[in-house]
Order: structure tokens, then C-alpha cells, then sequence
């Protein structure tokens, strides 16, 4: 090893706390970009998934059919179709205690010979008659706990009780992701299925193709309605054929956007992770001034010098680069499980994605020697006699506007006044922290702002709704409802007034829209908010309704992602087929992220072909007791029971509580993010004030010699601290406008969505407080280490 | 009984493997109102008993009584508050805080001694810099002052709460020799106002200045 390199390396040895920290920045700085590689890894996961399950390209629901086994080996035979699975899919009832919450009974024909969305079983025995699988997803989800040998009660919809036997653990991606919405699913054979309702029960087809490109798979979706339309009782797809292209996964594009919100906290913290190392590189050259300056006095070059200095950065790059990565790994594998496990019901295994992980070192060590060179540089201009009469620290505080300006601070305790006059003797380390506490400030503020954004959007969304209980039949009730039934609503008491609905997802362009058929004088939406305060264009006349015009009314979102305009002929795939419907009408709202279209009852009911029927009611009450809509549900249900309908109906006040629940989950998660920034801050104004007192060492012996006791070392050095952090603060606020503004603009680009900007006066405090607690917390160690030094030791420090 | 009592003084510093020892068996009195020259070469213990004598340093053995009262055994802090009380200390190098006036320079010990009034404070700082002859210059950074008026500035400093003993280490060796001159005057006259002043030098003519001269050689009081 030359001397050269060993003087590289014991540079490192020399200040090792100073060593520690900024390889820990480095590491938390490029553990940053670990978070990329949560997008891949967890579409390698699903993929996983999706192949051991051999996922459907195609899946239609339909109404209860008998498929022969000919038909079923015909359907194989169509153009492009590789295998077909069917299931009988049963809605039911699950008693949890005292509770009843919706349940999903899918049968299996053969569970031995699964072709088609494979039902694994992870633990347990197959089911025989009258036993489940519990879906893993059920734990998964705090839905409902069984175990093997465990009994669940069902009920159907003539209110008769089922207990099932529990025979192990079932997993499934697709429905395994129903639990999700808090329905509890199990697995059993198609005799319990058949037996529990009395029909032959096929209400599911899988279909895996053999090209799985979009224009294939529109072919194949038009083959397999014309065979099933020809050849059994099918009249028409319950609902819109779902469609999965090659490597495509339900919830990826979403999953994607999500993960991309990621990527600007990424570029957050990598950011301010540069100007700590800068600091540090900065520091660690200049102390070596002297040094330098000798080198160059018995021989080296100024190269030799710039290669030892820049091998000392390599150094320091190269460990904190790795342990980042090392870091990255864990962290993208923690938040990727988290979001599997609580977005799609599985666990994936520890995987490493390699590509990230070579670009996270060679950024670390990139970013090193970058933040390295300007104090390199300007050193090594620095010439042998100048060098050698360095002495660290100027003593030339006064010079400067800012040194006067902090002179006319007065009326203070002595110390505290050496305190914020030193904050500033360093300018260039002072300002730099100063605006790392700031950058923190601002991503904390901005946060915690944008989450109030999102919750006041999601109260925003409900607020434009006004329903309180949504009633939703289910497919398996004796016969389809129908508008006439409003009256079987309104003779509940409680009920104000009834609105019948229709639903269906449709799709444009591959985007999935939430549709909805209404009444004109609809009173589920806040049309006086939504369309005529915000909106554009018009909602349909009656006479458009009645006529069953092909007109609709687009959410503002989905109108920006397809370029659409008022006036413009949309075309909308139904479960019928594609429709082609013209807007009349742009309608700002929040509800299912903006992507809606509404359309007249009378015409989707007659695109759909479904007569008279629909899906449920939209019910008013005339309450606003939290406890007397609770009850006045319960009796709607009970009624409908008794009528023939199976329903579980929706509470709006309920649902709202939820999403925004859940929405303050996802806000957390930005904060918790953007609290490994305050992390990076917080170290940086550690070191700072480390290599301050390293500095003042000298200083501080002198205020030992002249009577200063622990405390008032103490003060002098908290102040100037603290004095940093108050300044950054004070910067970081306009700083969190911007921020916010940023990730503002990240949503509406990502999901279209102009969230209600929100600046709420409360954070400035909480941003205050929060700062010098923190601030407090993290010098204490450096503090400690100021007031315990010996006078004799510091005056001897050099 | 003597101001400055030395009994058997060790110091011993350890630099990794390598232990030096500073001081070797010292036994030293100094009386009241002593004016005490201490010389001898580089690396020889001088500053090491100036570092005993202040309470800067601690000995390794041995016992240290300054007006009746043992130093070497006092708290840390207790140590800085009898320092800032008891002891005026000038430095080579001058040591001023560079944040601070001239005048917020000399009242700076009595702030931590909590001496009288702030103005009280205030009016006895800028006493001591006239005394010192710097009375025009009390709003001075220490950036804007020569080494000599931050020298007199330090002495000024030095005599902030009054204290019985002025000690300097090296106090001159940083000026040219007409500051040197006005420096040891002050030093001079302080002495004649009773305080005891010891003082570390390297030129013997300000050693011969001295009523009392010890010598030191490796870690010992070669001649007192």
C-alpha cells in the first residue's frame, strides 16, 4: 500500500465519529433509492403469484348455468383459448359473533385438477361437502380468524344458518383481494355450493389465451359471448368480461402511481443527503488545509494530493454506498411486504433487485466524490505558505452585514449571544444546515398538508353524496329488482326516500370507469356542487332520459386522462358490448378518484338490456343519528329479507370513516417517508454542531479558564443550535408551499385529481416545536461531550 | 501561610503507549504579592505548573493549596467558578472569544461570576480597559484590534473580578518587543497594586524583571 493511500485511509481513523456520520448520511441518502426497487420487485411477486395460480386473460360472471362437459371442452376449442375453469361464486352471509358481514362461497369443481385461477391450499386438508377453505386473506385482513377443525356459520338468503366445517387455509390472488373490502371468502367444493342453493351454481368462467394482446383479447371476449349466447341460457354477461393483457396484474397501474409518489421522497432524501456530505467533505478538506500545504512542501503534486483526497471520498462513498443499498433492501422488501400483504393478501418472499442495488452504490459513490470536489479544488489552490499558516477557524467574525446584524441582538444572556453570533462564524456550514432544517421543515409541513388535502378530499367526495344507506341486491335473490320496488324501501320507517340505481363497470380505452345509471332528479349526488358550481356542460333532461339518449356525464378526472371534451362521443365496453355515448357534462368530484360516468337510468338499463331491473337503491333518511341510520339499515335488510332480496347494505357515514381511515394510512406512510429526511437533517445538524465544538475546542477551554461552568458551555452551544434550527425553520415554511405544491402536482399528473390545497396555520406551531425538540434531542450527545471537556485537555486540543 | 502551596507534585500524561511525565516531585511555596518568573526550555514543565497553579490541568500525585484551599480535590465546576473568581490568566496566543467586544471580552468572566449589576459589570470592564489604555476601543472586535491591544485586552480580561493571582503563560511571546516592554509594566504595576503575578517566559530579560525566579528542567525546579 503506498503512503499515499495508507494516508487516505487513516484519514477516515482520524475523526471517527465525524467518519461514522457521514457514511450513515451516505447510507440513508442512497437507501433512498432502495425504495425503486419496490415497483419490480413486487411485480415479480404478483407475476409469482399470477403464474402458480395460471391467472385468467378473461373472466366473465354470469348468471347461474349448467355447462356440460361437451361445452366446456368446446369453449377450449374457441379461437386463441388455451384453458377454461368455471367456479360458482355464492354471496352470503357470515356470523362474526354478534355481527353479520358479507361473505363470498366460491365453489370448485375439481380441486385436484384446477386449471384456471388455481385456488392453492396453503395449510390444511381439501374441503369435502359442506367444509371451507377460509381464505388466507381473511386473517390477512382482520376479517374473520378460523382455524382448521374451527366451525363458520353462514346464512343464506332465506336466513338459514350453515355451519361449515373449516378444513384448512385457502389463497387465491384474485379473491383473496376481496377481503380487502372486509367481505370474508371460503373455498368448498361445488356440491356444498349445489346443495346450499338448490341450483347447478356456474357463475364464473376463467380463461387463459394464448395471445394475450388487447386486439386478441377483444376477439376472443366477442368469441366466447357469441358460443355461450348460442349455445346455453346466457343472455348477456352479468357485467363487463374482466380482461387481463400479458405481464398486466389488477391494481398494477395504481400500484405504479403509488410507488412513484415514493420516487419524489427518494429524490427528497437524496437531495438533502448531498448537502450534508457536501458539509462534511467541505469541513474534513479545509481542517487539512495545513496539511495539504505540507504535503505539497515536501514534494506531492497537486495531482497526488487530489488523488489521496479523492481516494479518502471513494472511501467514505464506497461504505456508506453499500450499507445504503444493504439498507435499501430491507427497507424496499418491509414497505413492498406491507403493501402486499395489506393491498393484495400475500407475503413475498425476500427478494433482491440487483439492478437497484448497483445503481444505489454507484450513485453513493458518485455523489461522495461530486459533493468532495469544490472543497478540493479551492484547497488545493490554496498556495504552501498559506497553507501553513492556517489556522482552521477565522478569527475575522465582524466583517460581514450578517456578523452585525447578529451583534445587534441584544438584551440576551451573555452565552446565549456568543451562541447565535457562533451559529454564524462557519457561514457556509451554518447556511447549508440552515437549509437542510428548512428542506425537512418543508417536506414535514408539506406532508402533513397534503394528507389534509387528501382526507379533505375523501370528506369532500362523501360530502357530494347524499345517501346515507346504499343498498346493493345481490345476484342470487329470487328475482331481479325492479324501479317499481321503491315502495318496499319507503314503508321502512326512517326511510325518506328511495332511488334506484344501476351499476356496472365499463371500460374506455383499457381504463376501468365506475358507472352509474340514475334518475334525472338524482339525489345521490350534490348536482348543485358538482356540476353546476365546478363543472362544465349539463346533466340530462328528462326527455333525454325517457328517450334513452345516449348521453353521459364524465368525472373531471377521467375526462383529463382521455383527453375528453364536452360535446365530444365517447365509446364506453359494457358487458353488452361497446356503446358509444355522447358527454354532455364534466363533473367535478372525488368519487372513485374522478373516474365515473353517469348516465341516464332508463338508457343503461336498456344498454345493458336489462329491462326494468337494477341493482339496488340509493336511500335517504330522515336522520342524521349515527346509531338511528345503523338501526334503520338493519331493518332494510331485515325487510328485503323477507321479500326475497339479499342485500348488505352500505352505510355512507360508515364507508367515509373507513376510506378516510385508510386514506390516513397512506398519509402516514408519505410522513413516515419523509421522516427519514428529518433523520438525514437532524444527523447533519449533529455533525455540524460536532465539528463546531471541534473547532471552538480551544474556545471552550477558555471559557472553563474564566469561570464557565458545564451549563453555561452548555447554553452557548445549544443556542447556536437551536438558533440554526429557529432560522430554518422560518425558511422551511414557504419551502413547505412548495413542497406541497409539488406533490400536489405529482397527484394531479399521476391520478388526475386537483386536491384541495390546505395550509393549515396548526403545523407552522407543530413545525416549530417539532424542530427544537428535535434539534434539542440531537445535540444533547455533542452538548454532553462540550461541557465535560477538561479546560486543560481542550486548551491542548489542536 | 503561603498563597501558592505545591506538595509533591506528579503530572504524568499518557499519549497512547507513551507516558510522559511532566512534573517530578515538586514542592513549591509562593507568597502574597510575589512577583514569580518561571523559565526554562521547551518541553521543560513550565506551562504543566502554570496549568497545576490555575486548576487547567489536575496533578497525577501530589496535592495543589492556593490560599488555603485544595484545588486538586474540587469539582470541575466548582474549580471553573474559584478560577473565574481567584485567578486572572493570560495566554500567548491571547485567547479572546472573536464574537465578542473588547468590552464584552472583560465582562464576560464577571457575567459567569455574577459580579454586581450588569452596568456595574459594564462600567468595571470598561474601568479595566483604560487602566489598560484601551478606553477608545471598547466596541472593538478582536479582528479589529493589533496583538498587542488584544494582549492588554486578555490582561484586561485577567483583572475582571479582581483576583489575587495574574498568572501568564507565555504572555509577551507573541509581541514585538515595545508591546513586550508596555506589557511587563502592567504586569509591574499590577504587582505593586499587591496582586502576586507568575508569569512563564522564555527571554531572560523578563525573567530578571522578577523578584523570584525559578527554573525548571525536566519536570523539576532546578534552582528556586
Amino acid at each position: 500500500m503506498s503512503a499515499l493511500l495508507k494516508k487516505s485511509w487513516r484519514d477516515l481513523s482520524r475523526r471517527k465519529a465525524r467518519t461514522i456520520f457521514t457514511v450513515l448520511t451516505v447510507a440513508l441518502g442512497v437507501m433512498g433509492i432502495g425504495l425503486f426497487a419496490i415497483t419490480p420487485l413486487a411485480d415479480r411477486a404478483v407475476q409469482g403469484e399470477l403464474a402458480a395460480e395460471n391467472m385468467h386473460n378473461i373472466a366473465v360472471q354470469l348468471t347461474d348455468i349448467e355447462l356440460t362437459e361437451q361445452q366446456m371442452a368446446d369453449l377450449t376449442e374457441i379461437d386463441n383459448v388455451g384453458q377454461v375453469s368455471s367456479k360458482g361464486i355464492l354471496p352470503l352471509t357470515v356470523r362474526i359473533g354478534e355481527r353479520r358481514e358479507s361473505a363470498l362461497l366460491v365453489g370448485v369443481p375439481d380441486f385436484d385438477h384446477q386449471t384456471v385461477d388455481v385456488v392453492r391450499v396453503p395449510s390444511g386438508e381439501l374441503p369435502g361437502v359442506m367444509q371451507v377453505l377460509t381464505e388466507q386473506g381473511n386473517e390477512g385482513q382482520g376479517v374473520i380468524t378460523l382455524a382448521e377443525g374451527d366451525t363458520v356459520v353462514l346464512e343464506d338468503l332465506r336466513g338459514r344458518e350453515l355451519a361449515l366445517e373449516v378444513s384448512g387455509v385457502g389463497k387465491n390472488f384474485i379473491t383473496g383481494g376481496i377481503t380487502n373490502g372486509g367481505v370474508a371468502v371460503f373455498y368448498t367444493t361445488m356440491e356444498t355450493i349445489e346443495q346450499i342453493s338448490g341450483g347447478v351454481g356456474i357463475t364464473y368462467l376463467g380463461f387463459t389465451l394464448e395471445d394475450a394482446s388487447r386486439v386478441s383479447i377483444d376477439h376472443a371476449v366477442e368469441d366466447i359471448r357469441e358460443y355461450l349466447v348460442s349455445n346455453t341460457s346466457v343472455v348477456a354477461f352479468d357485467s363487463l368480461a374482466e380482461v387481463r393483457q400479458e405481464d398486466e396484474w389488477p391494481g398494477r397501474e395504481f400500484f405504479t402511481t403509488f410507488m412513484s409518489f415514493f420516487s419524489v421522497l427518494s429524490f427528497f432524501i437524496l437531495f438533502v443527503s448531498l448537502f450534508l456530505i457536501s458539509n462534511t467533505m467541505n469541513t474534513m478538506i479545509s481542517e487539512q488545509t495545513k496539511e495539504i500545504a505540507m504535503m505539497k512542501a515536501v514534494g506531492a503534486t497537486r495531482g497526488k494530493v487530489f488523488r489521496s483526497f479523492l481516494t479518502t471520498s471513494a472511501l467514505l462513498g464506497t461504505f456508506g454506498a453499500v450499507l445504503g443499498a444493504g439498507l435499501g433492501v430491507f427497507v424496499a422488501h418491509l414497505v413492498g411486504s406491507s403493501f402486499a400483504t395489506s393491498g393484495f393478501g400475500f407475503t413475498p418472499s425476500f427478494a433482491v433487485h440487483w439492478p437497484t442495488v448497483g445503481i444505489s452504490v454507484l450513485v453513493g459513490v458518485a455523489v461522495v466524490l461530486l459533493a468532495s470536489l469544490p472543497a478540493l479544488l479551492r484547497t488545493l489552490r490554496v498556495t504552501v505558505l498559506q497553507g501553513l499558516e492556517s489556522h482552521g477557524i477565522s478569527a475575522d467574525f465582524g466583517t460581514s452585514f450578517l456578523d452585525r446584524s447578529l451583534m445587534g441582538i441584544r438584551g440576551i444572556p451573555r452565552t446565549l449571544q456568543m451562541g447565535v453570533r457562533n451559529a454564524f462564524r462557519r457561514k457556509g456550514r451554518s447556511i447549508s444546515t440552515l437549509l437542510q432544517v428548512a428542506f425537512a421543515v418543508g417536506v414535514v409541513i408539506g406532508m402533513l398538508n397534503l394528507g389534509d388535502g387528501i382526507i379533505d378530499a375523501t370528506v369532500g367526495a362523501y360530502a357530494d353524496q347524499t345517501w346515507d344507506i346504499w343498498a346493493a341486491i345481490e345476484d342470487t335473490s329470487t328475482e331481479p329488482m325492479t324501479t317499481d320496488s321503491a315502495g318496499l324501501f319507503e314503508a321502512v320507517d326512517g326511510v325518506a326516500k328511495a332511488e334506484p340505481y344501476l351499476l356496472s363497470n365499463t371500460t374506455i380505452n383499457d381504463r376501468t370507469v365506475f358507472t352509474l345509471g340514475l334518475v334525472r332528479d338524482t339525489l345521490a349526488i350534490d348536482l348543485e356542487k358538482t356540476m353546476v358550481d365546478k363543472g362544465q356542460g349539463r346533466w340530462w333532461t328528462q326527455d333525454e332520459a325517457d328517450d334513452k339518449k345516449r348521453v353521459c356525464v364524465v368525472g373531471d378526472a377521467l375526462a383529463k386522462y382521455e383527453d375528453v371534451k364536452l360535446g365530444d362521443s365517447i365509446e364506453l365496453m359494457t358487458a353488452t358490448g361497446a356503446h358509444t355515448f355522447e358527454v354532455i357534462g364534466i363533473e367535478y368530484t372525488f368519487d372513485n378518484n374522478g373516474q365515473v360516468a353517469r348516465i341516464p337510468l332508463e338508457t343503461f338499463q336498456d344498454v345493458l338490456q336489462k329491462g326494468n331491473s337494477i341493482d339496488g337503491f340509493f336511500l335517504q333518511t330522515d336522520t342524521s343519528d349515527h346509531a338511528e341510520i345503523d338501526r334503520i339499515s338493519a331493518s332494510v335488510q331485515d325487510t328485503l329479507e323477507e321479500a326475497g332480496f339479499l342485500t348488505h347494505p352500505l352505510i355512507k357515514y360508515v364507508r367515509e370513516e373507513q376510506n378516510i381511515k385508510s386514506n390516513e394510512t397512506i398519509s402516514a406512510l408519505f410522513l413516515m417517508v419523509s421522516f427519514i429526511v428529518v433523520l438525514i437533517v437532524l444527523i447533519g445538524l449533529m455533525s455540524t454542531l460536532v465539528m463546531n465544538i471541534l473547532d471552538r475546542t480551544t474556545e471552550i477551554g477558555m471559557l472553563r479558564v474564566i469561570g464557565a461552568k458545564a451549563r453555561a458551555v452548555r447554553n452557548v452551544f445549544s443556542s447556536e443550535g437551536l438558533f440554526i434550527a429557529f432560522l430554518g425553520w422560518i425558511v422551511g415554511l414557504p419551502l413547505a408551499i412548495g413542497v406541497g405544491k409539488i406533490m400536489g402536482t405529482a397527484i394531479d399528473n399521476a391520478l388526475k385529481l386537483n386536491l384541495p390545497s390546505s395550509f393549515a396555520p396548526r403545523y407552522i406551531g407543530f413545525g416549530l416545536v417539532f424542530t427544537l425538540i428535535g434539534t434539542l434531542i440531537v445535540i444533547f450527545f455533542p452538548l454532553r461531550r462540550a461541557a465535560r471537556m477538561k479546560p486543560g485537555d481542550a486548551l491542548r486540543y489542536q | 501561610m503561603p498563597l501558592v502551596e505545591l506538595r509533591s507534585l506528579d503530572k504524568v500524561y499518557s499519549m497512547g503507549k507513551i507516558e510522559f511525565q511532566a512534573l517530578r516531585s515538586i514542592d513549591l511555596d509562593i507568597e502574597e504579592g510575589q512577583l514569580v518568573a518561571i523559565v526554562g526550555p521547551s518541553g521543560s514543565g513550565k506551562s504543566t505548573m502554570l496549568n497545576m497553579i490555575t486548576g487547567i490541568d489536575r496533578p497525577t500525585a501530589g496535592s495543589v493549596t492556593i490560599d488555603g484551599q485544595r484545588i486538586d480535590q474540587m469539582k470541575e465546576d466548582n474549580l471553573a467558578v474559584w478560577r473565574g473568581g481567584n485567578v486572572g490568566i493570560v495566554f500567548q496566543f491571547f485567547q479572546l472569544f472573536p464574537t465578542l467586544t473588547a468590552l464584552e471580552n472583560v465582562m464576560l468572566p464577571m457575567d459567569f461570576t455574577k459580579r454586581g449589576s450588569v452596568k456595574e459589570r459594564k462600567d468595571a470592564a470598561r474601568a479595566h480597559l483604560e487602566l489598560v489604555g484601551l478606553g477608545d476601543k471598547v466596541d472593538n472586535l478582536p479582528s479589529e484590534l493589533s496583538g498587542g491591544q488584544q494582549q492588554r485586552v486578555a490582561i484586561a480580561r485577567a483583572l475582571a473580578n479582581d483576583p489575587k493571582i495574574v498568572i501568564g503563560d507565555e504572555p509577551t511571546g507573541n509581541l514585538d518587543s515595545k508591546t513586550e516592554g508596555q506589557m511587563f509594566e502592567l504586569f509591574g504595576k499590577l504587582n505593586d497594586q499587591g496582586k502576586t503575578v507568575i508569569y512563564v517566559t522564555h527571554s531572560g530579560i523578563l525573567a530578571d524583571k522578577a523578584r523570584v525566579k525559578l527554573e525548571m528542567l525536566d519536570g523539576q525546579l532546578a534552582q528556586v
